[in-house]
């Protein structure tokens, strides 16, 4: 009993173990916080490059391409003969080209092009989930319904007000209560917001706000007339697949075509198989307000134009001529990644395949005759389960390989060139690797750091131990065992290392959750900003708490405060009470 | 052992034995090469009720007899036995429950435990003899025998005070009181007074004289005072490590 007691009155009376307290706090506050936002990296260049390309990538050298793709997939995905830990697989085309914006005679901008198979590329990545109209549905398309696509748009809108209003809120307090409504209303109006003394900033959002405003409107009114011959365009589809299944005159059939060809140019709505999907950050096509919110100038309805540099097939690079198409955005993706979002666009897989000179060829004079096969770059394979540690990856990757490797003695025609099999974190290898280095060398010097923990708590108790001789003396005296004593300053370094512990992990979990407010004031503060988006890839810093660290944190920090207090209680213990109480 | 030990202690309360029986005790303490010899072979018996003193010059040994007797020490040879059990042999977990239950001890310097308040104090030996799950229990009982000695030694109005606001001789009546708070067997006192004025040092010489004669306490008191050995029932003289007789 008096253990506890006395302990706690020994932790009241002195302000040493306050020190020690603050010292274990402060190790497993820094430990913690700097291991979290690490391992938040580390998991977000995981999902990020998962959620893109699958756990395995089946990449050929060069831009040739692998041939008999889908055979390849039904081999490695087949029930019993195929890999039993292969969930699915997919095709993937990457192409170069450049971005220009319908009516928008100076915008141009180089993209990565990459041709996705819809919905099946939500089987291999986590695509569906960055999605701006289809958030989150299992089954995303090139084809989704209008009412998602206006939806998207209008809730867009509702952000921006909600920005305006946040940000503008002085200047709409000025106006009439009719003008404030129409401001709110009619992105048209958004210049009465206008006053001189407002700041350049504030200047240069109201413009964006206003012009991304105009340029959404433009795209609304689009979808609505998409909407109102929506009926009239189905019938004709309906039509011409009839005529074409009847085998009817060309003409018939080009009239058919031309009726449709006319209400696409006049509702300026293309057909599924030209919709393209955004990368949420291409520069110039959305811009982002202080507070990290995305503001988009072109939506879906919005028209592109897309110049396809074809590599795939009888390339001579004195006579690049690009093939182009006109594309409608039908939505848009964010990955998280900057690198990525800033210039990848998807486009249906057969499109590009076709743009991309990657299309099958077929004799002139028997179309039975297949002259050269249909191509994709790349195959991406999901793998059963979650979170699989490399070395199980591996594994997979290697029965792929051998998979691959008999595919192509039956198949030589498959690659012209050396195919690579590499899990996700090989590829990623030149990222993940100096940030795991970074964590371990973290890990390494705060770990030095809660030596200076250990010394903190095993100086303070000996010092005590050495204070109290006497008073240890008398508690044998009393009747005390040994052992009771020791347990007195054990418990003593334990409360100490425990309520440091927590104190440390709670500090260390609302530092990581509000690690972007914290950057964001130290901006403010001193123009302190460690973080960046260009250098780091992410639009914010990782606030996830790592609970397998906290915990070994945790564990260990207990640990060191035994280690701390077992040489005192030791000596407290092995105190001969006579020689204690001797003197004065 | 300790069945035995216990079984011979009953046989032999029957015929009124000595609550301490000390027989040919050594100790020699070894400083290196140096080895002396504090204790040279005593022996000496207390009945229960009895007042000893034991008086004898500074270095004379007699902190060192007094350990051993309240089993804070272990003799280099000879037999102690308290209350008819031979301690030497005891394990220590019984040793320190009977420093805790059966044996008080009041010291010259008091060892007041400074974090602790006067009541306190006094209730430690009850802290450090019950474990967490019967202290609840026992708490109560305790708080009011605390009450009740500090209530009789004086010290009452200080309850709630820390020793470092007391003077030395109501520390040492905390002491007292802490040493009685079990009611124990035998009080050992070392030189209790000698820190004292000699007026205080009278007043707590005559605490522990009421103590017994009211109450039969047994008290061993050690002195280097003549004067204080004579107000007890038997004064022991130890010299060079021997009792003398006289
Ligand atoms: N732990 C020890 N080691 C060596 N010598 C000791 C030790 N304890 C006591 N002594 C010596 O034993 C002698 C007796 O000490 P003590 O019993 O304290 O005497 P007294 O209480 O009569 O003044 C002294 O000379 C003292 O120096
Ligand atoms: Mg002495």
């Amino acid at each position: 009993m008096y253990k506890i007691f006395l302990c706690f009155r020994y932790l009241r009376s002195k302000a040493m173990p306050y020190l020690a307290v603050l010292g274990v706090a402060l190790c497993v506050w820094l430990l913690l916080s700097s291991v979290s936002v690490m391992s938040g990296f580390l998991n977000k260049i995981e999902s990020a490059a998962k959620g893109l390309f699958g756990d395995i990538v089946i990449e050929s050298a060069g831009e040739r391409g692998i041939a008999f793709y889908d055979e390849f997939i039904r081999e490695i995905t087949a029930k019993d003969r195929g890999i039993a830990e292969i969930e699915a697989a997919e095709p993937f085309i990457l192409s170069f080209g450049m971005l220009r914006v319908e009516g928008d005679r100076n915008f141009r901008q180089h993209v990565q092009i990459a041709g996705i198979r819809l919905p099946g590329r939500a089987d291999v990545s986590d695509f569906e989930d960055g999605l701006f109209v289809q958030a989150n549905i299992a089954a995303p398309t090139f084809d989704p319904s209008l009412k998602k696509v206006i939806a998207a748009i209008e809730r867009q809108q509702q952000l921006m007000r909600k920005i305006v209003q946040r940000e503008f809120a002085p200047q709409l307090e000025k106006l009439s209560p009719a003008k404030r409504k129409l401001v709110l209303e009619h992105w048209t109006t958004l210049h009465y917001l206008s006053d001189p003394n407002l700041s350049p900033e504030k200047k240069q959002l109201l413009r964006q706000l206003a012009n991304a405003g105009l340029l959404q409107n433009e795209a609304l009114l689009s979808l609505h007339s998409v909407k109102k011959r929506q009926a009239e365009l189905e019938t004709l589809q309906a039509e011409l697949a009839k005529a074409e299944a009847r085998k009817t005159t060309e003409t018939e059939l080009d009239e058919l075509r031309e009726a449709i060809d006319d209400i696409i140019e006049a509702t300026g709505m293309e057909q599924p198989a030209y919709r393209v999907i955004l990368g949420l950050g291409i520069p110039g096509l959305s811009f982002r307000t202080e507070k990290s919110e995305t503001v988009r100038y072109l939506v879906p309805g919005h028209r592109i134009i897309l110049y396809v540099f074809p590599l795939g097939k009888r390339f001579s690079p004195t006579d690049i001529s690009p093939n182009i198409h006109k594309f409608s955005i039908i939505d848009d993706s964010c990955s998280g990644v900057s690198s990525i979002d800033n210039k990848l666009i998807y486009v249906p897989f057969k499109t590009l395949q076709k743009m991309n000179n990657m299309a099958g060829e077929y004799d002139a004079e028997n179309p039975n005759v297949l002259v050269s096969p249909a191509r994709c770059s790349q195959i991406h394979v999901k793998v059963r389960g979650k979170r699989l540690s490399e070395r199980e990856l591996r594994k997979i990757s290697a029965e792929v390989q051998r998979a691959w490797l008999d595919f192509q003695q039956r198949n030589p025609q498959a690659t012209l060139t050396p195919v690579s099999i590499d899990t996700w974190r090989q590829r990623q290898v030149q990222v993940i690797g100096p940030i795991e280095k970074q964590r371990t060398l973290v890990a390494i010097i705060l770990g030095f750091m809660s030596i200076v923990a250990v010394t903190l708590i095993f100086v303070i108790l000996y010092t005590i131990v050495v204070q109290k001789t006497r008073e240890i003396g008398l508690l044998k005296a009393v009747g005390a065992s040994s052992r009771g004593v020791a347990g007195l300053f054990f418990l003593y370094g334990v409360i100490i290392s425990l309520v440091g512990a927590i104190l440390g992990t709670v500090g260390g979990y609302y530092t990581v959750k509000n690690i972007n407010t914290i950057q964001d004031w130290a901006d403010e503060l001193f123009g302190l900003r460690v973080f960046t988006r260009q250098t780091h890839m992410f639009a914010k810093i990782p606030n996830d708490v790592d609970w397998t660290a906290t915990w070994i944190i945790m564990v260990s920090s207990i640990a060191v405060g035994l280690i701390g207090a077992l040489l005192p209680a030791i000596r407290a213990a092995r105190m001969q009470p006579v020689e204690a109480l001797r003197y004065e | 052992m300790n069945k035995h030990d216990e079984t011979k202690m009953k046989t032999k309360t029957k015929i009124k034995q000595p609550l301490i029986r000390v027989k040919d005790l050594h100790k020699t303490y070894s400083l290196g090469r140096v080895s002396l010899e504090v204790l040279r072979g005593v022996s000496f018996e207390i009945a229960a009720g009895e007042f000893v003193a034991l008086y004898g010059h500074s270095g004379s040994g007699k902190s060192t007899l007094l350990h051993m007797v309240g089993l804070l020490d272990r003799p280099t040879s000879g037999i102690v036995h308290f209350d008819g059990i031979n301690v030497a042999k005891l394990r220590s977990g019984r040793r320190n429950s009977i420093r805790c239950n059966d044996v008080g001890f009041v010291f010259q310097f008091y060892h007041l435990l400074p974090e602790l308040t006067v009541l306190e104090n006094t209730m430690l030996p009850g802290m450090v003899g019950n474990s967490i799950l019967r202290w609840p229990g026992r708490k109560k009982a305790l708080r009011l025998r605390a009450m009740e000695l500090l209530d009789e030694l004086g010290v009452s109005d200080r309850l709630k005070h820390r020793p470092r606001e007391l003077s030395g001789g109501e520390r040492q009546r905390v002491a007292i009181a802490r040493a009685l708070i079990h009611k124990p067997k035998l009080l050992l006192a070392d030189e209790p007074t000698g820190n004292l004025d000699s007026k205080t040092g009278q007043k707590i010489m005559d605490v522990l004289l009421r103590y017994n004669r009211q109450h039969g306490q047994t008290i061993l008191m050690v002195t280097h005072d003549e004067e204080l050995a004579e107000e007890v029932s038997r004064a022991m003289y130890i010299k060079d490590g021997r009792l003398v007789s006289g």
